[in-house]
């Protein structure tokens, strides 16, 4: 379960300080699809980021799994981001050099997973999201909708708890955005895991069980599936 | 992560910018190759020069005498004050660990052959010097012991050369004038290896009975004796039994000694502080390549900004992040150093060849070379490193 109380974060930027949000109070339960959405620079990249371990926030308090993980040093937080999320980018973000399969065994290898093992997983996780076939091609070989797909394997090779996506399909035309949200519907059912997801299209929003709206750094609104939200 | 992969990881992304890190192996190559080559010649250098001594024997010990001032002027120094051949057989006889004595008597006498004259030495020597010093002979015999004050002569191998100038094809049983006196030869030494232990040049010097350097002058007396002691024999103590032998006997002398080993630990002293002005130079041109180095993982590690936030996204901790390319800039160097430790050895062994010193690989300078090759990678890698493991993810994974 993610809890954030009261999370604020301040930018220092040239001298002056900037808050980018405003006292944010959110929960997510276990198994939960929720969506963030917000204009750009409304705050939900940072939002996204202090869930995601990769920022501190300013202010506040911020529990995973009934942790507090806001102050965690460098170390520790690279090793729950290792265990406890799964990160999908928009640009998807596969290592060029690298082929999909190894792409894939990445974060078991900072696990310390042995490699045959992580080949292993890494194998069936590219299975899952039907990507096997291009295993060994690397990520410039792919088109956007197939690495993407590898970028989920990647995401979920580590079993999550969480998986953190960042406008996952603003980069993909509409027919492949629907296949990708198809695939992240179909794995967040049968895996149970937390997925938030940050978008800017309503159509993709809608998807999501739940949503919630960032405006200037503040929650404005909260909806759940069955309402309609005011257009 | 462990060692393996890292290692696994740096060969991987070296290949992928094949170019780039080759010239900056090259760098490590040249600094580690003329490391290796220079202190490697520096050695061959020492060696070839205490070849010498080596051959010698390092048994050899001289004791020059001067007759201080006190005693009269140099010309006209006293009898008593002049160390006598009979002396020098007593010094042996009462020192242990002189094993053999080669007293010799320098002397100045024009020397004229069938009227031409001829440049050259006279110096009065013992039987003993022949073996003492290596002197050859082309043909005829040495000084022999029975000789004393016969005027019989051994000519060394230039005056040898002048007087087939003169149409002497064999010399032996030619009678030529040193001073007033006419000598005859009865033995021709071939070229004589220059031997820090005897001052002068045998090659172009005629020489006698030591007993007969007396009849040639007035003033001559013995200053030098070139003796053969026990290896085993403490320096220091020998120079004291020898000063106190001095002392009793000749008081008006004062002694200055030679001997072997102090001249090799000499030598060894200066060629260290050679070789390790040869190997700072060579260092330099390593800083260079180190620089390099450097160079070129800044340049990385400003290109891979986006791959760093992804891997620590994924979790990389940042020690990864800086393990990842210090393993990169160490296995460069170690590549760039192997390479350079063999054409090290291949130049050094080319120059040892030229200048005719013995061809061989040492040891020293190949570990050497490799060690600061790796301490390069190490010293150089390591703030490109760390450089990358404090970035922020957040500023790495930024949409451009």
């Amino acid at each position: 379960m993610i809890e954030l109380k009261g999370i604020t974060r301040t930018y220092m930027i040239g001298g002056t300080s900037q808050t980018i949000l405003h006292g944010i109070d959110l929960k997510v339960e276990d198994g939960e699809f929720l969506g963030i959405i917000g204009p750009s620079g409304s705050g939900k990249s940072t939002l996204m980021n202090i869930i995601g371990l990769l920022d501190r926030p300013t202010t506040g308090q911020y529990f995973l799994q009934d942790e507090d993980v806001a102050q965690l040093d460098d170390d520790r937080r690279s090793i729950i981001r290792n265990q406890f999320i799964g990160f999908v980018f928009q640009m998807f973000f596969l290592l060029p050099r690298l082929t999909a399969l190894e792409n894939v065994m990445l974060p078991l290898s900072y696990r310390g997973v042995p490699e045959a093992k992580a080949k292993e997983m890494s194998m069936q996780m590219l299975e899952r999201v039907e990507m096997a076939y291009r295993a060994d091609h690397k990520p410039s070989a792919l088109s956007g909708g197939q690495q993407q797909r590898v970028a989920i394997a990647r995401a979920l090779v580590g079993d999550p708890k969480v998986i953190l996506a960042d406008e996952p399909t603003g980069a993909l035309d509409s027919k492949t955005s629907q296949d990708v949200m198809n695939l992240f519907m179909k794995l967040q059912q049968e895996e149970k895991k937390t997925v938030v997801l940050i978008t800017h299209d309503m159509k993709i929003a809608d998807q999501c069980k739940r949503h919630i709206e960032v405006q200037d750094g503040r929650l404005v609104q909260e909806t759940s599936v069955g309402d309609q939200p005011n257009r | 992560m462990n060692y393996s992969q890292y290692l696994r990881q740096a060969l991987d992304n070296l290949l992928s910018a094949k170019l780039r890190t080759f010239l900056a192996m090259l760098g490590i190559l040249v600094g580690t190759a003329s490391v290796v080559a220079l202190v490697s010649s520096g050695q061959s250098a020492t060696e070839k020069a205490l070849q010498q001594f080596k051959a010698l024997g390092t048994n050899l010990f001289a004791v020059s005498f001067y007759q201080s001032e006190s005693s009269g002027n140099s010309a006209g120094s006293s009898e008593e004050d002049k160390i006598s051949l009979e002396q020098v057989y007593k010094l042996k006889a009462q020192i242990k660990g002189i094993k053999g004595v080669s007293p010799y008597i320098s002397l100045y006498r024009p020397i004229n052959f069938l009227g031409h004259n001829v440049n050259g030495n006279i110096i009065g020597v013992t039987e003993t010097l022949q073996r003492t010093i290596r002197i050859n002979l082309m043909s005829g015999r040495f000084i022999s012991f029975l000789d004393r004050y016969s005027y019989f002569c051994v000519i060394g191998n230039k005056i040898y050369q002048d007087l087939q100038k003169l149409g002497v094809q064999d010399p032996i049983g030619k009678q030529i004038h040193l001073g007033e006196n006419m000598f005859t030869i009865v033995g021709v030494a071939e070229k004589w290896q220059e031997n820090s232990f005897f001052n002068q040049d045998v090659n172009g010097s005629i020489l006698i009975p030591l007993q007969a350097s007396y009849i040639l002058s007035k003033n001559a007396s013995i200053q030098n004796i070139v003796l053969r002691v026990d290896p085993k024999t403490d320096i220091p103590e020998l120079q004291d039994q020898i000063n106190a032998f001095v002392e009793r006997n000749v008081p008006g002398n004062k002694t200055f000694y030679r001997s072997a080993k102090e001249v090799i630990n000499t030598m060894k002293e200066q060629n260290q502080i050679f070789t390790l002005l040869l190997g700072f130079i060579g260092g330099i041109s390593l800083l260079v390549g180190g620089i390099g180095v450097m160079n070129v993982m800044l340049v990385s590690v400003a290109e891979r900004r986006r791959e760093i936030g992804i891997r620590m996204a994924i979790g990389a901790r940042r020690n990864d992040i800086r393990m990842m390319f210090l393993f990169e800039s160490i296995v460069l160097s170690l590549l760039g150093g192997v390479v350079g430790v063999v054409a090290g050895i291949v130049i050094s062994n080319m120059v040892a060849f030229f200048a005719g010193w013995g061809v061989g690989i040492f040891i020293f300078p190949v570990i050497l070379g490799f060690f600061v090759a790796a301490a390069t990678g190490i010293f150089f890698g390591y703030y490109p490193a760390y450089r990358a493991s404090q970035l922020d993810p957040i500023e790495t994974l930024r949409y451009e």
